[in-house]
């Protein structure tokens, strides 16, 4: 109770203090004026200990991580999945089949950062190959790229196909 | 005086409610849950205030500016008509064809994949621009074909004047289990299908609507291979849709909180389309033609090519 009403003491002072400093603003010659805060003794409020701790996310252990990310080579679109009779006007539907996927690691990543090297090796490999769809390629070789960039990796193009370097340089692949 | 303004206003209220308000005209086929989501898709768009960083991509689409509301009124001057996957022009909605004498300049490649009747072989429809593809079976036959849609009757004397575009399922397929037909991702990746069909309303002579190109057998794409999947064209349907996702996945997707799935899946169908490209792409000049150009279509004088400014 005692304690209450030294806080709204001092808020009061402290409410009182700001008005007197805005007046004096206000009264004062702009050109010359310049306000200084007041500094008031005001309690940072502290919050309400939580009943049951925020539970952090967990992390992903590392052998599970290289588990998904063998399932997520395994669920990738080869050209031979294209369906005849797909209408290739559009992009495929297989196109996006492994997009839950490659989402998922990618929200793993941002919660472990310490994944970044396994992901960028990942993603090494899958954008060398040649047995999946170009579309995956060039998406794996962007995150590769801004992943390098980030780490002063160097690139070295002649690891890549031209067509595949071409469209990954394009695409704006965001981690922030 | 009062009562004469009453009516006024129940008669303005009355048009907007028919339609007006609209950024196109549905026929009957369309279903309610895709005019819905069409609607949403445009209106969603024109609220975007999106910056090109780079001119070459304002000269491959050929807009002055990439912002929401330029890119709706590109989209307005040629699509105007949207029909569904049952409409049929050659049914009951054939209305006439007159034969012409002074042909257009004439297509010498064959290079023209317009699908004049959809579903053929069990493949799904996303979306055609039937209005283009009307045409340029007139253009075969030195007919101009008229039709109705959307009890409108649309004399298609260019790949422009009917404006006519035809939804089939496929553009209402997720492309993510985890993401509604309704998101944000969702409206992005239609509305660059939009974006693709009316550059099929552009082009003259040989670049007639902007025909996709057939992939060489040497493609590296050997799935596309001897396909009429390929892009022969710097500002052609496929280019104009890597440039807008190419500024919407930053500005658009991300800005609308896009899950990683959505701006994964958003990533892999502009670099599909960006594969389309052939090394031996040009720009091609996008002035529309047609038989008398200048006349006046149902919907008005049509737009004049000096309203764009490739800077």
């Amino acid at each position: 109770m005692r304690s209450r009403i030294q806080n709204l003491y001092v808020l009061g002072a402290g409410i009182s203090l700001i008005l007197v400093g805005i007046w004096a603003s206000q009264h004062t010659d702009q050109s010359s004026a310049v306000f200084t805060p007041p500094s008031l003794p005001v309690e940072t409020p502290t919050p309400p200990a939580p009943v049951v701790a925020p539970q952090q996310p967990a992390k992903p252990s590392e052998s599970k991580f290289e588990a998904k990310l063998s399932e997520t080579t395994a669920k990738m679109a080869r050209p031979s999945d294209i369906r005849p009779d797909s209408a290739m006007h559009d992009a495929p539907p297989e196109t996006t089949q492994d997009s839950e996927s490659f989402g998922d690691i990618m929200d793993d990543v941002k919660k472990d950062p310490a994944l970044v090297p396994t992901v960028m090796s990942f993603y090494e490999k899958c954008a060398q190959n040649s047995q999946v769809l170009a579309s995956s390629r060039a998406v794996c070789l962007a995150h590769l790229m801004y992943w390098m960039k980030k780490r002063n990796v160097p690139f070295d193009r002649a690891r890549y196909p031209r067509e595949i370097i071409s469209i990954a340089e394009k695409l704006p692949v965001q981690w922030d | 005086m009062r009562r004469l303004s009453n009516v006024a206003f129940a008669l303005v209220c009355l048009v907007w409610l028919s339609g007006c308000g609209s950024y196109y005209k549905y026929d009957s086929t369309v279903t309610g849950e895709q005019k819905s989501l069409i609607e949403k898709d445009m209106s969603r768009i024109e609220g975007t205030k999106m910056v090109a960083q780079n001119g070459d991509d304002l000269k491959t689409i050929q807009i002055n500016d990439i912002s929401g509301p330029s890119l709706i009124t590109w989209l307005q001057h040629r699509n105007r008509v949207v029909v569904g996957e049952d409409y049929d022009w050659l049914g009951s909605n054939f209305v006439t064809e007159q034969k012409v004498t002074s042909a257009p300049q004439l297509l010498t490649s064959a290079q023209v994949d317009f699908p004049s009747t959809v579903n053929a072989g069990g493949t799904v429809t996303v979306m055609v621009n039937l209005g283009a593809a009307i045409y340029l079976e007139g253009v075969k036959k030195n007919v101009v074909y008229t039709v109705t849609a959307a009890n409108t009757e649309l004399r298609v004397w260019s790949p422009r004047s009917a404006g006519m575009i035809q939804v089939g399922e496929g553009l209402f397929n997720l492309m993510v289990e985890s993401s509604p037909l309704d998101s944000w991702a969702h409206s992005v990746r239609r509305f660059s299908t939009y974006l693709h069909e009316a550059t099929h309303t552009d082009g003259n002579g040989n670049h007639r609507a902007f025909a996709h190109a057939s992939c060489p057998s040497t493609f590296y794409r050997t799935e596309f291979r001897a396909q009429y999947a390929c892009e022969g064209y710097l500002n052609g349907p496929y280019s104009r849709q890597v440039v807008f996702l190419k500024y919407a996945i930053p500005q658009v997707c991300a800005q609308k909180s896009c899950t990683s799935a959505e701006q994964d899946a958003l990533l892999k169908t502009m670099a599909d389309y960006d594969s389309r490209k052939l090394s031996s792409a040009v720009y091609a000049d996008p002035t529309p033609e047609g038989y008398g150009v200048g006349e006046i279509s149902e919907f008005g004088v049509m737009p004049q090519l000096s309203e764009i400014v490739v800077k």
